[in-house]
């Protein structure tokens, strides 16, 4: 089918070599054009592994990963590398900027990457991106000279700049307050819906969840659930995402966990 | 420009004391390399200069043993000259030709046909040896010098004008003006004119020798029109032996012996001398790389998440790895550059000291050489650090915070 933008088949990632931790056990999904996913379940489960291999980052151990058709596990470090920078945008948890450089840098980094220092057209883009971010007043600013949210603005700018046809997020409000939280979302809803590209977003928030197309549970390696949030009513929905909602996630020995349990809203 | 250099410069400029401190240990090492490189090779070309700067550097003679022959000069009553015409070889009948054939080699810059000759001078009641050397003057100017080094008297060798050297003048207590009279085997006397004294700053040569007229020292030895050696000086005096080997095969029947031959203690301290410096300036180099190493190796660390950011948006392996080989370029660039005003300023404030016997001077040659190898070194030490970088995992760069 055409709509399909990537497919992933019998995924499977294994790490260790003595004690083998199947990180991801013989996962199947396509992902959609202009879709916008998220991806919940335990601490754990797989969804950054998943997310690392639907990427390019990482390869899998076992499973074929077609791209608009093409497969991927035959090409080179070097094929990937420039698939990366061309087809996908990444949205980390952390460390969201280079700190040696400033604002609009940052977001030209990928043009970079790809094709040499920037000319003037790409640094308008990079101009326009920083603006429908809000924070075109900012952009000589140095990064570390950013607030949290700023930041991340900057980094969704950055991931945009080479018009990916995939957006991949691992927990990108992990680290911002509730308001920050809110902004980026309805910023990344906002782009989704006015650029076309594909989101994918693990997400602890079940507010974002519920926001989302498609809703993608995982559990143990494997997908224990998938489903359009439209075909579910909002409050079976609000019941499904319970288990997996976490306003407020701290780190526990290098890991998310949730610190405190967030009561169903009031009609 | 690249956007790894871009990149590379950026990471150096967030380090900035890290940068600045390999830098200055980086112009150190050269600094020190380029003044000590300078001192010994200035300190050699000195010793040199003094051993052969005015001496030949290849001299051809007779292969043939030579009969002696006797020489009496002097009237009773004054100066008294007397000896043989020295010579442990024949003369060279044949030095005409010699000397058009080694013309033609470029690296020769001046040829003096010598017949030379020792004899004894009688003053008062004791003997004197002295060496006298036939020479076509201008020549032999060229290889001695002796006009800008007279000390009384003009430079003129010529009839029976003769130039002795200022000890002699003294010894004998002769001044320019002065006679000396020989008498000839065959009977008839011959009353030498002094028309100068020279300082060689040489003491064997201002105390005993004598230049003369090479006819009138043909005639006074009864060589005919031979001559006892062809004195030769080259561009490159370091060159003789491969000069000297041609012309054994080119010349035959002649003996063609060069200083080195006779210098060897002295080549030998030269080349240990050389040896100590090449090894202070070779550890100066591992250290510089050492240093640039250990200083890029905390730098992939150091920028480990950056690097994962890098990769995750499409950086290369070799990019990756081309980030750490241009720092290691610019560092060793950079601190050659600083290293080589260093050194040069440090030249010219030892030039400056007073009481100085000799002055330091440098070749830019070398001096460009020392910061090519610093910058090679550079970029050595950074290929390690580089393939760290460039297998470095994105996924572990940035998975926790
Ligand atoms: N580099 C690794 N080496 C060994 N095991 C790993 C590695 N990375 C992940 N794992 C394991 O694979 C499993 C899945 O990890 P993953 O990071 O994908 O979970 P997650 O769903 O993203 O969790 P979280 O919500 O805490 O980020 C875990 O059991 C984890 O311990
Ligand atoms: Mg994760």
């Amino acid at each position: 089918m055409d709509n399909i933008l990537l497919q992933g088949e019998n995924l499977t990632r294994e790490y260790g070599k003595e004690i083998i931790t199947k990180a991801l056990n013989e996962v199947t999904l396509k992902l959609n054009k202009s879709e916008f996913s998220s991806i919940i379940g335990p601490s754990g489960c797989g969804k950054s592994t998943l997310l690392n291999l639907l990427g390019a980052l990482d390869r899998p151990t076992r499973g074929r990963l077609l791209f608009q058709g093409r497969e991927l596990s035959s090409m080179s470090d070097g094929e990937l590398a420039a698939f990366r920078n061309r087809n996908i945008g990444f949205i980390f948890q952390f460390h969201h900027l280079l700190p040696e450089f400033n604002a609009l840098e940052n977001v030209l980094l990928p043009t970079w990457i790809g094709s040499g220092l920037a000319d003037r057209k790409r640094e308008e883009k990079a101009k326009e991106l920083l603006e429908l971010v809000g924070l075109k007043d900012r952009m000589k600013n140095p990064a570390n000279n950013l607030s949290g949210g700023q930041q991340q603005r900057v980094s969704i700018a950055r991931a945009l700049i080479n018009d990916p046809n995939l957006v991949l997020a691992d927990e990108p409000t992990g680290n911002l307050d509730s308001d920050a939280t809110e902004q980026v979302y309805d910023l990344l809803r906002k782009i989704n819906k006015e650029l076309g590209m594909s989101f994918l977003i693990v997400t602890h928030d079940r507010h974002i969840a519920e926001k989302s197309d498609r809703v993608i549970e995982m559990s143990d390696g494997r997908i224990v659930s998938d489903y359009k949030t439209a075909d579910k009513s909002p409050d079976e929905l609000w019941k499904r995402l319970a288990p997996h909602n976490c306003k407020f996630p701290v780190m526990e020995n290098g890991r998310l966990v949730c610190g405190m349990e967030e009561s169903a809203p009031a009609n | 420009m690249k956007f790894e250099l871009k990149v590379a410069l950026r990471f150096m400029r967030s380090g900035k004391s890290q940068t600045l401190f390999i830098i200055v240990g980086i112009a150190i090492g050269v600094a020190v390399q380029i003044f000590l490189g300078s001192l010994i090779t200035s300190l050699q070309g000195s010793l040199v200069d003094e051993t052969i700067g005015n001496s030949s550097h290849i001299t051809i003679r007779s292969e043939e043993d030579a009969t002696t022959r006797i020489l009496e000069a002097g009237e009773p009553g004054t100066l008294l000259l007397r000896g043989n015409a020295s010579t442990a070889q024949k003369e060279l009948d044949n030095w005409s030709l010699i000397v058009d054939e080694i013309r033609e080699d470029e690296a020769v810059t001046a040829i003096s046909p010598t017949l030379q000759g020792t004899a004894l001078v009688r003053s008062g009641g004791t003997d004197k040896s002295v060496q006298i050397k036939g020479v076509f003057f201008e020549q032999a100017d060229l290889i001695y010098e002796i006009s800008s080094r007279m000390v009384e008297g003009s430079p003129v060798a010529e009839g029976n004008t003769i130039l002795i050297g200022t000890k002699l003048a003294t010894d004998l207590g002769l001044r320019p003006g002065g006679n000396l009279n020989l008498l000839l085997p065959n009977g008839d006397s011959v009353r030498l004119l002094v028309g100068g004294t020279f300082d060689l700053q040489n003491e064997s040569a201002n105390s005993s020798l004598m230049f003369m007229d090479l006819r009138r020292a043909q005639k006074l030895f009864n060589t005919g029109d031979g001559v006892t050696a062809i004195e030769v000086q080259v561009e490159d005096p370091f060159a003789v032996d491969t000069i000297a080997d041609g012309w054994k095969q080119r010349l035959s029947g002649v003996k063609v012996e060069q200083w080195k031959e006779l210098n060897q203690q002295l080549l030998t301290a030269l080349s240990s001398q050389s040896s100590s410096s090449y090894t202070i300036q070779f550890f100066v180099i591992i250290s510089i790389t050492f240093g640039i190493a250990s200083v890029l190796a905390v730098s992939v660390i150091q920028k480990s998440k950056e690097i994962g950011i890098l990769k995750a948006m499409g950086t290369t392996k070799k990019s990756a790895s081309r980030i750490f080989i241009f720092q290691g370029l610019l560092l060793g660039l950079m601190g050659s550059i600083a290293g080589i005003a260093a050194g040069i300023l440090l030249l010219s404030v030892f030039n400056s000291a007073e009481g100085l016997t000799f002055s330091i001077t440098y070749s830019w040659a070398n001096v460009l050489l020392l910061a090519a190898i610093a910058t090679a070194a550079g970029t050595l030490a950074s290929v390690i650090p580089a393939r760290r970088s460039a297998n470095l995992n994105p996924m572990e760069a940035i998975k926790n915070g």
